[in-house]
């Protein structure tokens, strides 16, 4: 015959075994997807995507193709409503800021004959409410622009 | 308590309109899935295109 409380009823303090190491993390979703891909406005800030909720940026990737020189445009990422300070694509060339984890915006393409610029910004950012990218034209131009913001949310 | 409940959601940019999407808990099922709607101007409109699609009532996760 059984004895004793049943062992569903007696607590665990995890931190008392033995064990190597003990891992906690928020658990996050599967990694998606926000695509997005078109012309925006001359002289302005353009939203390009946006997440609500609770999660976390892996990367944001863009390409923009144009006629004219987009040098100093540049992409603005914010989080929870307050934007991150980010660099032109010149500024971001200019200070070598060329490969991840540099700076918040890194440049992969940056071609003042054809006019494409690529490249991408930070990773590993959380966000409480809402995540939000935009692109910021100076030229006076429409150029098209694509790409996408990898995240997962809670 | 509703059947769907929209567990994060957001819009992109496609073409020169926002297409919206949500990433969407079935409880019935207990699964995931997503769902997107073009040419959406806000939220709102969003929701209501779901609700019809859906045929049920879709809560909003608060924080």
């Amino acid at each position: 015959m059984a004895r004793g409380a049943p062992d569903w009823t007696l607590g665990v303090n995890i931190l008392m075994q033995q064990l190597d190491q003990l891992i906690q993390r928020p658990k996050y979703g599967i990694c998606a997807p926000a695509s997005f891909a078109g012309n925006v406005d001359a002289n302005t800030e353009t939203l390009v995507a946006e997440v609500s909720g609770v999660g976390i940026i892996y990367q944001v990737f863009f390409y923009i193709q144009s006629n004219a020189s987009q040098k100093n445009d540049c992409f603005i990422i914010e989080i929870d409503g307050i934007q991150i300070p980010s660099a032109t694509f010149l500024q971001a060339i200019q200070f070598n800021s060329v490969q991840q984890g540099n700076a918040a915006t890194h440049m992969d393409c940056f071609d003042e004959v054809n006019f494409r610029y690529s490249g991408s910004i930070g990773y590993g950012i959380t966000f409480e409410s809402s995540v939000k990218a935009y692109y910021k034209e100076t030229h006076g131009n429409t150029p098209y622009v694509s790409g996408m913001v990898l995240y997962a949310t809670i | 308590m509703q059947r769907y409940r929209i567990i994060s959601h957001g819009r992109v940019l496609q073409s020169s309109k926002y297409t919206f999407f949500a990433i969407i808990f079935d409880r019935e099922k207990g699964t995931y899935f997503r769902e997107e709607v073009q040419d959406c101007s806000t939220f709102d409109e969003f929701l209501q295109v779901l609700k019809n699609k859906l045929r049920a009532e879709v809560e909003v996760k608060r924080r």
